[in-house]
């Protein structure tokens, strides 16, 4: 469905997407993810023909941003960040306005935004369409924004944050709602929130720093994703330092933080990758004659992941 | 074209609900007023002109037209300057720009919005003309010439409002932009004639958009005034549909 | 997997392809808005090149009319337009008056090639054209410039010679010869005065052609000519004066011997006298009539003596200076009256002695009154020998030269005293009078440049000069044609013709010959008494402003004096109308004249006739003719054409009604007031669409002594009829009166006015200026008949009219000079030239007065109530926005 092959934005001397490529079929809902600057918006707006790439390619349903964009408009719905939209009209005249913009004729307009407007729960309170945008809450905008992508049935949904700046309750809605769109449309999202992603998308595109770091379903990162591991033992018997000493000498120990818990001290320890350590913690704690009363692995986590890409973008800037 | 319309229809329905354009309008008014019942008089310009509506003078609103030929350089562009800015400030232009219309469309429904405005703001002006025709018998075709010379002078004061709008997203900028343009193309070559010796007097003074405008205020229909502001309002236009277009491949 | 990372090689072409495209992209906007900008400069070429231009004016005139674009069309020299609009008068401000020149003289420089428009608003701009004219003109008027010039010189040369003189005569030695004339005081401050004068005017021309705008060289020259005859005059008189002194000596030698003989004789005489009279201290004669008898003889005898010597005198000094010497006078009376007097007295004495020896023989009365003369004679003796004395001293002072006084009539005797400054005067004077007159446009622009807001045309060397009254004339008044004092400042546009008209006086030949036709014999003044002049009530004479303007119109004038010539002079190919001018009514031939005068007669008329009926056009002058009185008798006002006219096309003119405006009075409805100033000038524009009188509906004309043209009915002359200039029925308060006499009685009784047909007056509608055409032997033929004559005279275009304005005081307008435009354009018709008929001024209608209470609603309508209604409405919309 949507295709992209090196590309690469530049803003002036800034790299701001670095030679991404990446398919999506029809029908899958994707996460973009990525800390902020990571170029997720970048990418967006070169998917929806709002900026051209400094190279590279990107084609949506066969047709090429560039130079077929205006085919590529019509099959996409695009929501932006901010969420943008004319204060001074009112719910039902924007999206009439919006509908018009699409093409849909004067018969089929007002059907199409009162099922827009009924997807995206806009018709519940009874004057909601009546109310001017400038009294709507961040919440109302937005579901204003998504029925504004919604009223041509597009085969694209691209939505930058879309839950950017809502209350739980709200956030609950929007992924409800997105969830349910990804049923009749291919849905690209982007976002900086883990969990969110998780949970809505089937697929996730890891971005940082311009570059795609990994991309596929959650479970495959995960296994993607490789961390150091930690083996966390909460002992008592010995000053803490002393402890800590005994186990780094333990093969394959990385590092040891020693912290208070109580009256028991806990260690992290950090393994290699892939490394299990705990037999040979046990052991030694049990040789010194501490006292155990913890002794777990973890093993990296995609959050960790995550926050290391930032940390290694924020460096790289 | 029926997205144009809905372009342009979207486009005055943000001048009606907006209070700027009501206070413009308002002062517009009452500048005309002003100069219709009291005249003007600028010492330092040398500028001195009567009231248009007294007895005696002749029937015509044709001194009214040549001032506000001068007067609208400044209150047009102050009229278009939101045009694009505000929807580059809002970011509006984004949902805009990635909705199925061309670029051509956007500029040419903005201009279209813009012009019926502004052809309201000329009917309104027929309060004044009404109070010729009661008290006097003025000549109707110094009259729809001088109109008909408004229209096209307005049409192209919009197009380059428009165009400097499209330029920056700060509308004063845009506004101020617009008038120097038209301060220039108006008052500003007039004193470069002055200035110029005789032989580019004659060339200069044709870039002058008051001097085709004049040819309608005193009722005479000549193609030339009418070929200049056709093409200039094109010419602006155009550009600022490439300037539009220029996001999509910068 | 759905999410696939892709790395082919066909990325790096794509990528390739999207910059280039990326460029291209680029590179064709810049080139498309090359072309675009392009396409703008190129397409508003093309159009400038060919354009189409309409003018939709319905009403008023900025663009052009037809009759101006033809004269333009004409003129295939380069011309120059230049206005000059600088009036600081209120009622002229430029502001008002230029922009409406400015657009017309813009469309006439896009009408045609080759014409430059300056707009001077600026003095020094102002300077700069009359320098530039100043040139033109200097190089014309080379002629007068270099006798100014040379007079100045004149001056510079011949001051000091004057002031030189002056001090020659101041030194002249006391006691010298001429001082007993006084003469060299009376020289030294003649020379002094000449040198004055002389500076004086070289002065002035100095001033005037360093100051004036355009100096008046024919006044200047006109000056220099009065000053060089008076010095001429001056020092001619002044060196023949010298020249007669000098030949006094001579003259009073030769006079001498007669003149002591003379006056010897006389005391002698009167000596001898006294000697028989004896003297006082002597006895008495024994025979006192005898002693008186030869004592009266010789008294008498010295009495002729006395005049003898009297007369001699007067002889000897004649009327020349002598009169004027020192020593012609003794104690207060001239040495004649002197003798006059003494032989006066003595003459007494001897009618006395004679007239008493005739009444009386008585001894004793006869020895009183030799008693008396023995007194008496002593004196007279004395006199005698005093005024002899004092005839010597004359002779001696006479004959007398003293050195100086010899040199300089030695120099006055060879006659070249004071040459050496006449000679020049003479030449300079001389070429003063041979200079050759200015070109007529020349003196007409000296005359006319100095006025307020002119506009100035210059056609290769010719320059004219259109004046503000001619681009801007008064407009005619609104309802009425009265002229009402609060619209005077009302004036129409009527430039396009003005400018256009001018040009073409400027350029084009005469096309018309006009032959001013009238029936007069004006013999010579000293023949007056016995042959008075014959002539109409309007006179060739007084046509000179006519004649002027007819050839400013471009065309020719010529003359047909009916009485003198059977036909009018033949043309050059050019059309001629006939300005026939009312003939005098055939008088009885006194008895006794012997010669045969030319007469008025229906024969006259025929001539006239004849020449119409060839083909020629006319114009007929008529009027109000005032009634002569024979005792109480008033003789009918005659025309000589009338009957012509009513024949022959059927139009009756009634000379002997006249055409009064009245006011209506609101007191007494129905009834009218004459007010003084509309008799002589009577306003009426009521032109009608005749192309003769359109252009001139809206301007503003007077008229004196007109009189009503109606047509006769069921005239079978075939003539077709129409009105030019009529008074439309409804005008109530304007009428043709037939009886002047109570009229002028009404108005001084200050009684009512209105008409009363019963004694003859004519109601409108009638007709005051009418065209006729018919077809004679298959041609046609045009008349017009202007029935408003007088007005087309000299002293009513010349002389100021004279209104009352509204404190009552007397105030005076310029004189209705726009009258004769009715005379062109009716010449301009009949020569087949409607063409160039000027387009009348545009009718435009002001705004209408506007009550103040009006103008108050109006302002606050426009001023607060529109504005504020933009407000309430945008207030209106928010609000229901808002909900």
């Amino acid at each position: 469905m949507i295709e992209v092959k090196h590309l690469t934005k530049y803003y002036g001397r800034t790299l701001a997407v670095d030679d991404i490529s990446f398919y999506i079929d029809a029908g899958s809902v994707v996460g973009f993810l990525g800390p902020n600057g990571a170029g997720k918006t970048t990418t967006l707006r070169m998917l929806t023909c709002f900026m051209p790439a400094t190279s590279g390619s990107a084609t949506v349903a066969d047709y090429d941003v560039f130079s077929q964009s205006l085919q590529v408009r019509s099959r996409v719905g695009y929501m932006p960040e901010n969420v943008p939209l004319y204060p001074e009209m009112r719910v039902r005249e924007y999206l009439m306005f919006r509908a018009a913009l699409r093409g849909l004729g004067h018969k089929r307009r007002s059907s199409a935004v009162d099922r827009a407007a009924e997807r995206c729960w806009l018709a519940k309170p009874e004057d909601m369409m009546r109310r001017r945008i400038d009294q709507l809450s961040r919440g109302y905008r937005q579901r204003v924004g998504l029925a504004d992508c919604l009223l041509h049935e597009p085969e694209v949904l691209v939505l930058d944050e879309p839950t950017i700046g809502l209350d739980p309750a709200q956030v609950r809605e929007m992924r409800n709602l997105i969830r349910s769109l990804g049923e009749n449309h291919t849905v690209i999202l982007s976002s900086h929130i883990l969990a969110e992603v998780e949970q809505i998308c089937s697929r996730l595109v890891i971005i940082s720093g311009g570059r795609i770091v990994a991309q596929g379903t959650s479970s495959e990162l995960r296994r993607q994703v490789s961390g150091p591991s930690r083996v966390i033992v909460e002992l008592k018997g010995g000053r803490p330092e002393q402890m800590a000493a005994s186990v780094a000498d333990v093969g394959g120990v990385l590092d040891v933080q020693h912290t208070r818990a109580g009256n028991w001290t806990r260690l992290t320890v950090q393994c290699a990758e892939e490394a299990d350590l705990r037999q040979d913690v046990a052991a030694l704690v049990t040789a010194k004659g501490y006292q155990l009363r913890e002794l777990r692995r973890e093993i990296g986590s995609l959050e960790d992941f995550f926050v290391q890409m930032t940390y290694e973008q924020t460096t790289r800037d | 074209m029926r997205k144009v319309l809905i372009l342009a229809r979207r486009e005055l329905s943000a001048y009606f609900y907006s209070p700027m354009a009501y206070v413009i309008a308002a002062l517009f008014l009452l500048m005309v007023g002003v100069i219709f019942l009291w005249g003007v008089r600028v010492p330092f310009l040398k500028i001195e002109m009567e009231p248009v509506f007294r007895s005696g003078a002749e029937a015509t609103l044709r001194p009214l037209f040549d001032v506000l030929a001068y007067g609208l350089a400044v209150v047009v562009p102050l009229l278009t300057m939101r045009l694009v800015a505000e929807e580059l400030r809002s970011g509006t232009i984004e949902t805009l720009m990635t909705a199925p219309v061309t670029d051509a469309a956007v500029i040419l429904g903005k201009f279209i919005g813009a012009f019926v405005l502004y052809l309201l703001l000329l009917a309104a002006t027929g309060v004044f003309f009404a109070l010729i025709v009661v008290f006097g018998k003025p000549d109707w075709g110094v009259a729809g010439m001088g109109y008909l010379g408004m229209v096209l002078l307005g049409a192209a004061y919009i197009s380059v409002g428009l165009f400097a709008s499209t330029l920056t997203r700060h509308q004063l900028v845009a506004g101020l932009i617009g008038i120097a343009v038209l301060a220039f193309f108006t008052g500003g070559l007039y004193l470069v004639v002055l200035a110029v010796p005789a032989e580019y007097a004659q060339t200069v003074a044709k870039l002058n958009m008051i001097t085709y405008f004049a040819d309608f205020s005193r009722g005479v229909f000549d193609t030339r005034a009418l070929v200049f502001f056709l093409t200039v309002t094109a010419f602006f236009l155009f550009i600022s549909v490439k300037v539009l277009e220029s996001r999509r491949w910068r | 997997m759905a999410v696939k990372p892709e790395k082919s090689d066909s990325g790096k072409s794509t990528s390739r392809d999207l910059k280039a495209s990326r460029r291209a992209a680029g590179v064709n906007v810049v080139i498309s808005i090359a072309v675009a900008t392009a396409l703008l400069i190129v397409v508003n070429v093309i159009s400038n090149k060919k354009s189409y231009r309409c003018d939709m004016e319905t009403l008023g005139r900025y663009g052009l009319s037809d009759s101006a674009e033809k004269i333009l069309g004409q003129i295939d020299q380069p011309v120059r337009l230049t206005s000059i609009y600088t009036s600081t008068k209120p009622d002229r401000k430029p502001q008002e008056y230029l922009p409406r020149l400015r657009d017309m003289m813009g469309e006439i420089a896009r009408q045609k090639s080759g014409v430059t428009v300056v707009n001077v608003t600026s003095d020094r701009a102002k300077a700069e054209v009359l320098a530039r004219l100043r040139r033109v003109l200097d190089e014309a008027a080379a002629d007068h410039h270099g006798i100014i010039k040379d007079f100045q010189i004149l001056d510079g040369k011949q001051g000091p010679q004057y002031e030189g003189l002056a001090r020659q005569w101041a030194e002249y030695p006391s006691g010298g010869w001429l001082e007993q004339f006084r003469t060299p005081k009376a020289l030294e401050a003649a020379m002094g005065a000449t040198r004055k004068q002389l500076r004086e005017t070289a002065m002035e021309l100095r001033l005037d052609l360093a100051a004036a705008a355009l100096p008046d060289y024919p006044d200047m020259v006109l000056r220099v000519k009065g000053t060089l005859k008076e010095l001429q005059d001056r020092m001619k008189q002044i060196s023949g004066g010298l020249r007669k002194l000098s030949a006094l000596p001579e003259k009073a030698a030769k006079a001498k011997p007669e003149l002591t003989t003379a006056a010897d004789q006389v005391k002698t005489a009167i000596a001898k006298a006294s000697g028989k009279i004896g003297r006082a201290d002597a006895p008495m004669p024994s025979n006192p009539q005898k002693v008186l008898e030869a004592f009266a003889a010789n008294v008498r005898q010295a009495a002729d003596s006395a005049q003898l010597a009297a007369a001699a005198l007067e002889r000897f000094a004649g009327e020349g200076y002598i009169l004027a010497a020192r020593s012609w006078r003794f104690e207060r009376a001239t040495l004649p009256h002197r003798y006059h007097r003494l032989a006066a007295e003595l003459n007494r004495i001897a009618d006395q002695t004679e007239g008493l020896l005739r009444i009386t023989a008585k001894a004793d009365v006869q020895k009183q009154l030799i008693t008396w003369a023995r007194q008496r004679m002593p004196q007279h003796l004395a006199q005698a020998d005093a005024v002899r004395k004092a005839v010597n001293r004359l002779l001696d002072e006479l004959t007398k030269l003293d050195e100086p006084t010899k040199k300089i009539f030695a120099g006055v005797k060879q006659d070249n005293y004071l040459q050496a400054q006449i000679k020049p005067l003479a030449e300079l004077l001389a070429r003063a009078g041979k200079a050759k007159p200015m070109p007529e446009h020349l003196s007409e622009l000296i005359e006319k440049i100095g006025q307020d807001n002119i506009v100035l045309i210059e056609i290769g060397d010719i320059a004219g000069v259109v004046g503000f009254d001619e681009v801007w004339p008064l407009a005619a008044g609104r309802q009425t044609d009265q002229a009402d004092e609060d619209d005077q400042g009302k004036r129409v546009f009527h430039g396009d013709s003005a400018v256009c008209a001018k040009m073409l006086s400027m350029t084009a030949e005469p096309f018309a010959e006009i032959v001013l036709t009238f029936f007069e014999d004006i013999p010579p003044r000293y023949l007056w008494q016995q042959r008075p002049p014959l002539v109409g009530p309007i006179i060739s004479l007084q046509l000179e402003t006519i004649r002027q303007r007819l050839k400013k119109a471009n065309l020719k004038v010529t003359e047909w004096n009916i009485a003198k010539q059977p036909k009018p002079p033949a043309t050059k190919d050019m059309p001629q109308v006939l300005l026939i001018l009312p003939p005098p009514e055939p008088s009885p031939t006194p008895p006794g004249t012997p010669q045969q005068r030319p007469q008025w007669s229906p024969d006259e008329a025929a001539k006239v006739r004849k020449v119409i009926d060839g083909g020629t056009s006319a114009i007929f002058l008529a009027g109000y003719f005032y009634p002569r009185y024979m005792g109480r008798v008033a003789m009918p006002a005659y025309y000589g054409f009338g009957d012509y006219l009513r024949n022959d096309w059927g139009i009756d003119v009634k000379v002997a009604l006249r055409v009064i405006q009245t006011r209506p009075d609101p007191l007494n409805p129905g009834t009218f007031k004459l007010p003084i100033h509309t008799w002589r000038h009577m306003p009426l524009s009521a032109f009608t669409d005749h192309p003769v009188g359109e252009p001139l509906k809206a301007r503003r004309l007077y008229w004196l002594d007109v009189c009503p043209i109606t047509v006769v009915s069921d005239s079978k002359t075939g003539a077709i009829i129409k009105d030019i200039l009529a008074i439309p029925k409804g005008r109530c308060e304007m009428w043709a009166i037939s009886d002047i006499k109570s009229l002028i009685g009404k108005v001084e009784q200050s009684e009512p006015l209105d008409a009363d047909p019963n004694s003859g007056d004519l109601l409108p509608p009638f007709a005051v200026a009418v065209e006729a055409r018919k077809q004679i032997k298959g041609e046609q033929v045009r008349i017009i008949v202007l029935a408003a004559g007088e007005s087309f005279t000299d002293y009513y275009l010349q002389n100021p009219m004279i209104r009352f304005s509204e404190g009552g005081t007397i105030a005076y307008d310029p004189p209705p000079t726009a009258d004769v435009d009715l005379l062109i354009n009716s010449v301009y018709h009949l020569a087949g030239r409607d063409e160039y008929i000027g387009a009348g001024p545009a009718i435009v209608e002001p705004i209408e007065q506007i009550a103040p209470g009006t103008m108050l609603g109006v302002k606050i309508l426009c001023g607060i109530a529109v504005p504020m209604l933009m407000f309430a409405i945008g207030i209106v919309v928010m609000i229901v926005r808002k909900r």
